[in-house]
């Protein structure tokens, strides 16, 4: 009966553990020639200052929309903005017309298969969601 | 006129565009503010640019000068060419379809280094001309009214290239524009409009995230004169001397046209625990007495707590008052005269300081309100940045509070 307990207890907590909570990391096609990132280029690229990836090509950067947990822990943990205020920042390089906004995708799935057809796509996952078409070029509190 | 229909064109693109609304290529948009100001003044009505004839004056909420709807979309054409198209709707002096179209540009990312933009963009002038009808990209109810408000110009027609690289773990972007662009200048009475050309504009910047150094410099032409200048200019110039020396060459200094004017700019940001830093230093110096050089400054502190940011700010401008008292003009006998032709060159003068406090809170993702209290110190005649119910500029300590709700979409 205590070992039940004790499992239950050690299940619901698990379960109550967010998604975000696991460590995310930054990928990219698994064609992509790149092989890792530092933090500010990583940073570079998702907040609109510097698209491109660090061997010169162009990268497209693709996530979930604004009510996803990932984006807001991701944000969060890369450069310690609330998705309020990245909104605030992204409105100026928007409505200013001086860079394109990141492609927005609904879910995870779409997502994934966005990732895995488009060479010069970047996104950002929860680790235990990287698929054997994208690979890991940058780990978040790494 | 060949440019205003290429840009009626692009604006066609940009009202059909719903029709294909369902091409994922073509995305819309928007931001928006409401906002209420009270200001305690009789004399002086608070106003955001030189542009507007209304101010907020004593005695009455003002919900007009605050409010705005913006409207974008952005259409690819294909991975490196797009088409952005944007609409401002608010109040303005002299409504038309050219002061409600602020973007209808056409952009081609021919690396990921180099960028070219033609059409209708925004102005950088100073580090937040482009995006000041934005609320919801800044932390305080507006841009300071010392920097800003003289700047009436919200589009440039012309072109732009951007070079952008990274420099020892930053970004340096490097922007050359031309153009020309028009807008009204106001006073209670009277609106002018005025036109420059042969924009040439330099914009450098330098971030490395937690902290960024901007610098500009422009150099504008005077395309056209004044109705009101030119009139006060032909009656002077008929003065006789022995009532007014050297009235000919005085009135001359009254007209602008093909006169240049330089502006420029450095600012900067510093970003620390949850502290923020920020100032900007502008100058605007022209080539004509009728313009003089106008020095100004802000600089803010903001300390941000989870969606809260409180704010303190501090800004002024100056510059030299026009005085003809040196050249024995025999004001008596002709007074109403004088009191224009005063007016037409203190026009620019202004001189005053504003401190600021403030909130911003962020209410969700997408809307934040932010409530702002000015205490403004206007020197005698230098109250050129707000309206003036009376022919009076003495000077005057006004109170004004601004509460507003702005947005994205």
């Amino acid at each position: 009966m205590k070992k039940l307990l004790i499992t239950s207890i050690i299940f619901a907590f698990v379960l109550a553990v967010p998604a975000h909570a696991e460590q995310l990391v930054v990928v990219v096609n698994k064609n992509n020639p790149i092989e890792k990132m530092n933090h500010s280029e990583v940073i570079d690229l998702f907040m609109g200052k510097y698209v491109v990836f660090p061997d010169g090509n162009k990268a497209t950067p693709v996530e979930l929309n604004n009510k996803s947990e990932i984006k807001k822990a991701f944000y969060s943990e890369l450069v310690g903005m609330s998705l309020a205020r990245i909104n605030a920042y992204w409105s100026r390089l928007k409505f200013t017309g001086r860079a394109r906004a990141a492609i927005e995708q609904p879910n995870q799935e779409s997502l994934l298969t966005y990732m895995s057809n488009d060479t010069s796509a970047i996104s950002y996952l929860p680790r235990s969601q990287v698929t054997a078409n994208l690979k890991v070029v940058y780990e978040l509190n790494e | 006129m060949k440019i205003r229909t290429i840009f009626i064109t692009l604006y066609a693109v940009l009202l059909s565009a719903p029709l294909l609304a369902q091409n994922q290529n073509i995305k819309f948009s928007g931001f928006g503010t409401l906002g209420v100001i009270y200001s305690d003044s009789d004399l002086y009505g608070y106003r955001k640019d030189v542009g507007s004839q209304d101010g907020a004056f004593s005695g009455s909420l003002d919900f007009k000068t605050d409010s705005l709807l913006g409207l974008q979309v952005d259409a690819a054409i294909s991975d490196d060419i797009d088409f952005i198209g944007q609409t401002i709707l608010k109040e303005v002096t002299k409504p038309s379809f050219d002061r409600f179209l602020t973007l209808a540009f056409i952009r081609y990312q021919a690396s990921p280094q180099w960028t070219f933009r033609i059409g209708r963009t925004a102005p950088d002038l100073f580090l937040l001309t482009e995006f000041r009808d934005v609320d919801f990209a800044y932390t305080w109810a507006t841009p300071p009214n010392e920097v800003y408000g003289i700047i009436p110009y919200r589009s440039i027609d012309g072109a732009d290239v951007t070079y952008t690289h990274r420099l020892n773990n930053g970004t340096l972007k490097t922007k050359l524009f031309t153009g020309m662009a028009d807008a009204e200048i106001s006073s209670k009475s009277v609106t002018e409009t005025i036109k420059i050309k042969d924009v040439l504009g330099l914009s450098l910047s330098y971030d490395k995230f937690n902290w960024a150094l901007n610098a500009n410099f422009s150099q504008v032409t005077f395309a056209n004169e004044a109705n009101s200048n030119k009139a006060i200019a032909t009656q002077v110039a008929l003065m006789p001397e022995f009532i007014w020396p050297n009235s000919i060459a005085t009135s001359e200094e009254l007209l602008i046209k093909g006169a240049k004017s330089n502006y420029a700019s450095v600012s900067g940001r510093y970003d620390w625990d949850n502290w923020r830093f920020t100032a900007e230093f502008s100058r605007i110096d022209a080539k004509v007495k009728l313009i003089p050089t106008i020095s100004s400054m802000y600089a803010g502190l903001t300390y941000q707590h989870d969606e809260h940011s409180f704010f303190m700010l501090y800004s002024s401008t100056s510059s030299n008052a026009f005085d003809i008292s040196d050249d024995n003009v025999n004001i008596a006998l002709i007074p109403e005269l004088y009191m224009a032709f005063t007016d037409a060159v203190n026009f620019y003068a202004s001189n005053q300081d504003t401190s600021s406090i403030g909130w911003r809170w962020n209410l969700s993702n997408n809307i934040a309100s932010t409530l702002q209290f000015n205490v403004t110190n206007i020197n005698e005649h230098g109250g050129t940045l707000w309206v003036k119910k009376a022919q009076d500029s003495s000077a005057e300590t006004v109170h004004t509070t601004m509460f507003n709700v702005s947005f994205v979409f």
